[in-house]
């Protein structure tokens, strides 16, 4: 314990029984003479004198050696522990420890639907580009981390569809469309995959009446487009091949001559345009590849 | 529907409990002493921190908006992970569903009480004498403070937990 001696009468107090007034060290007994009236303290600064080495929780007296402080308070080891207890308890850290280990194993755990959601966004991107490969092959991935959800399996099938028609794999591609046809989100507009890929089906199988029927069906979806006339116009030119029916020759031209009407400059309508032009004067029926490799400047009459 | 505050409060313990540690904690930050804390009891208050008067304006106003913050991100970190599952794959399992109860639970209790809206406002009335710029900032949230623990009564806690828990991951992930 402390003793320190008062400014007013000069004897000597326990510290703690002490206080500051505006600067000056008062004993209890001094202060209360003075400020017997209490508006006497009113707008000046009063601390009371804490003993360092008495705790202020339960009056132990550390001698002379000054104790650890809970703020200002001096406090003794024993009280700090009781209030280190009482303040922030086992079973609170145990839980605040179990909310944390919950938000970690919850991370854990649901790290497969981070992945799919991830590839799914990456798939959709890639296909919205035109790369059919790339948004194939990440829904195939987002299926082997969900594979409980036939939504993400259908649309892993669709971009495998769209993947297959493009490389004009049209009878493997017209499978899976069938197949996943129920869970198609309706936007994606999987009527029309269908029917180019029917399309393309029966001209693999020479089924040329098939193939006509089917482009047909392709322009009345949208005959806006030089792409759906030229379907028509390949089907017609396939037949006058086959058999050389003057008929699907007119009917070639007036598809062809539609076709040109809307577009004559992209370089992709130019192609398929020479390749059915070389198909009716050559009655051959030869694939999109095919021409390419045998005439790669494109093909003339000479 | 009114449901006594006892009910939500068994319902919603882990909210309650931590609500009271991030008074605690910032307490323990902004080294204010401590001398009693209840993190979770049937009575009103369900909860309460005793701790040292302090007259640092910036130190009232975290220890008393400590629960906004720590609840508010708690509760967003654990309803995150359960949300592809539960909304985006819509699949059924337990274990999404009892990180949802747990993080609204906790993101239910984020808003300060009235009782820590008037702490702050009682020091904010002072500090603002003298200029203090987070005192100024402090008498609309207090305001909001006030209204939203009126709003109790229309479930406006239940809201923000679902808004954080729910909304939130909605707009991160669509
Ligand atoms: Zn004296
Ligand atoms: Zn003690």
């Amino acid at each position: 314990m402390r003793y320190k001696k008062c400014e007013i009468c000069g004897k000597r107090a326990e510290q703690n029984k002490m206080v500051i007034v505006e600067n000056t060290l008062y004993c209890i007994e001094c202060f209360e003479k003075e400020f017997e009236e209490k508006e006497l303290l009113n707008g000046k600064k009063v601390i009371r004198e804490l003993d360092p080495t008495v705790c202020s929780n339960c009056n132990h007296d550390n001698g002379g050696e000054e104790l650890p402080k809970l703020s200002i308070y001096p406090i003794c080891l024993e009280c700090k522990k009781v209030i280190d207890k009482q303040v922030f308890p086992d079973w609170v850290k145990a839980f605040i420890a179990g909310t944390i280990a919950i938000i970690i194993i919850g991370f854990i755990w649901n790290l497969r639907f981070f992945k799919a959601y991830e590839h799914i966004h990456t798939a959709n991107t890639n296909y919205v580009n035109g790369n059919y490969e790339n948004a194939s092959r990440l829904m195939s991935l987002a299926v082997i981390e969900v594979p409980e959800v036939e939504d993400i399996k259908a649309m892993a099938g669709f971009f495998k569809g769209i993947d297959l028609l493009v490389k004009d794999s049209c009878t493997e591609a017209l499978f899976l469309f069938e197949k996943y046809k129920q869970a198609i989100p309706a936007d994606v507009n999987l009527k029309s995959f269908i029917i180019q890929a029917r399309a393309g089906s029966f001209f693999d199988k020479k089924n040329y009446k098939g193939f006509l029927d089917a482009s047909n069906q392709y322009l009345a979806l949208d005959s806006t487009q030089a792409q759906s006339w030229a379907g028509v116009a390949s089907a017609y030119s396939c037949l006058y091949a086959e058999t050389k029916n003057e008929e699907y020759k007119t009917q070639t031209y007036t598809c062809l001559a539609k076709a040109m009407s809307l577009d004559s400059t992209s370089k992709q309508m130019k192609e398929y345009m020479n390749l059915i032009e070389y198909r009716i004067y050559s009655k051959q029926i030869i694939r999109r590849e095919q021409f390419k490799k045998q005439f790669p400047t494109g093909w003339s009459k000479i | 529907m009114f449901i006594p505050g006892k009910i939500i409060a068994i319902f919603t313990f882990p909210g309650i409990i931590v609500h009271e540690f991030a008074h605690m904690i910032f307490c323990k930050i902004r080294k204010v002493a401590v001398f009693e804390v209840c993190y979770f009891q049937f009575d009103n208050p369900q909860g309460f921190v005793k701790h040292e008067r302090t007259d640092n304006f910036t130190t009232t106003f975290l220890i008393s908006m400590g629960p906004f913050l720590v609840n508010t991100l708690l509760c967003l970190l654990i309803c995150i992970p359960a949300y592809l599952p539960v909304k985006f794959f819509e699949i059924d399992h337990l274990f999404s569903y009892f990180l949802v109860w747990l993080g609204v639970s906790i993101g239910m209790h984020a808003i300060p009480s009235d009782e820590d809206a008037t702490n702050i406002f009682e020091q904010a009335k002072v500090s603002v004498k003298h200029f203090n710029i987070l005192a100024i900032v402090s008498f609309p949230i207090i305001g909001l403070i006030y209204l939203f623990n009126a709003l109790r009564m229309i479930w406006a806690d239940l809201f923000y937990g679902i808004i954080i828990g729910l909304g939130i991951p909605s707009l991160l992930f669509g």
